[in-house]
């Protein structure tokens, strides 16, 4: 399994507020992948308190166990990690400008 | 210049019909309102008593998530519920604000109007009692509402208001997926959560699925239709709400009173509609009753339809709060 195959499985991962993956906001970070097919996935929450922060644990850890040989998913979530409207896609960006969503 | 005007199948109508009929024209044929001077009077009508209860109805909510989001088992539940609230306020406001510039004043209507003026559905005339109910109020109640704004935003012929749905609707979405997934967890949980979501179930499919309204064979008018305020008919939107709600309801193994009916290639509900609540006990009594019993049974309203508003206008902060 390599780091590539859990980028892909994410892909379909969204936001739980808007239908856009996990990634393309800007809220995937560092997926770490051990011998014994374990695999952590850090993962930013912009805002302290978000209402949608366990579907995205239990979006995430759906999506990786379901990629064979994986043993174990660790999803380490946080409003710690820094982020900033520069990491979202601007495509994206420009989907929440016309649909009046701000951040 | 002559007041009547001849159609092209020689009947005569009066200009007024006749700027009533082009405009019926205009917005089928896929024209877009952006002002309100291209707006006939029946228009205009339609349009306002359309978003009047769509912002009553956000409003409503507030008060009856009130007792969830005050029970609610753990923090992220209880931020998740008060997020909610807010998004529908916020729903509320864009409505309300929207209704200002057709001469409306927001303070007056929403504390000084009397709570029985007020336009809701009896679906949101109900205390929700606890995060269970809350959660599946959300996964059928909200993916109502959800329906109805879709449809707004996708056909609504007055282009400010559709545009202004698309944000709604994003947060609507969160709405029934959190009631998903925790109507799913729950019926998991154990033996007795699993009961209570049952029951909730039971309670709220019946108001959920008359949310669309009586059946399209009764409705004499289609203003709402003819002005394309929205596109789908009452049955066409059951249809789609039913669409989504029993298969993911059969999925889990949650009993609900619809199913896909083969022959006819669509959701059927296995009652005859209508049927009544009895409030004292809270259950439906699918014994098929006459339309005027259902209707003395709305008009009266559930138990509360005049309590929640009357709630927000005496509310200590409801007095400074806009």
């Amino acid at each position: 399994m390599t780091e590539q195959e859990v980028r892909r499985a994410l892909a379909a991962v969204n936001d739980p507020h808007m239908p856009v993956s996990l990634e393309r906001m800007g809220m995937l970070r560092d997926i770490e992948i051990s011998a014994d097919g374990a695999v952590r996935v850090s993962v930013c929450i912009p805002c302290s308190g978000c209402p949608g922060a366990n579907m995205i644990r239990d979006g995430v850890r759906e999506a990786v166990s379901a990629l064979p040989s994986v043993t174990n998913v660790i999803v380490e979530e946080g409003w710690h990690m820094s982020w900033s409207r520069d990491m979202v896609d601007s495509d994206v960006r420009d989907l929440m400008h016309k649909n009046g969503v701000q951040i | 210049m002559s007041a009547m005007q001849n159609m092209d199948n020689g009947e005569q109508i009066s200009d007024e019909e006749a700027r009533e009929k082009a405009l019926q024209v205009r917005v089928k044929a896929g024209h877009t309102i952006e002002d309100l001077e291209e707006m006939t009077p029946r228009y205009r009508d339609v349009l306002v008593a359309t978003m009047q209860i769509a912002a009553d109805l956000e409003l409503s909510t507030i008060t009856m998530y009130h007792t969830p989001a005050v029970m609610a088992p753990t923090l992220e539940a209880k931020i998740a519920i008060i997020a909610a609230m807010q998004d529908e306020f916020g729903h509320a406001q864009v409505m309300y604000r929207m209704l200002e510039d057709f001469g409306a004043d927001t303070h007056s209507m929403i504390f000084e109007r009397a709570p029985e003026k007020f336009k809701t559905f009896y679906l949101t005339q109900h205390e929700v009692k606890d995060y269970i109910q809350c959660v599946v109020y959300m996964l059928m109640g909200d993916r109502a509402g959800y329906t109805t704004t879709c449809d707004l935003e996708e056909s609504c012929s007055f282009g400010p208001y559709s545009r202004s749905l698309r944000k709604v609707n994003f947060e609507e979405q969160f709405h029934v997926a959190h009631g998903e997934k925790w109507t799913k967890y729950y019926w998991n949980l154990n033996e007795e959560t699993r009961k209570r979501v049952q029951d909730a179930v039971d309670f709220v499919f019946p108001m959920s699925a008359m949310w669309f309204g009586v059946p399209d064979y009764m409705k004499s008018r289609t203003d709402q239709i003819a002005y394309r305020i929205r596109g789908q008919s009452n049955d066409e939107l059951r249809q789609r709400w039913l669409a989504q709600v029993v298969p993911y309801c059969e999925s889990l193994g949650i009993k609900v009173p619809a199913k896909y009916d083969d022959e006819l290639g669509r959701f059927v509900l296995t009652y005859q509609m209508p049927i009544l609540l009895d409030e004292e006990t809270g259950k439906w009594d699918y014994t098929p009753v006459s339309w005027e019993k259902k209707f003395e049974q709305w008009k009266k309203g559930g138990p509360m339809k005049n309590a929640g508003f009357q709630r927000v206008q005496t509310e200590i902060w409801g007095a400074d709060l806009w």
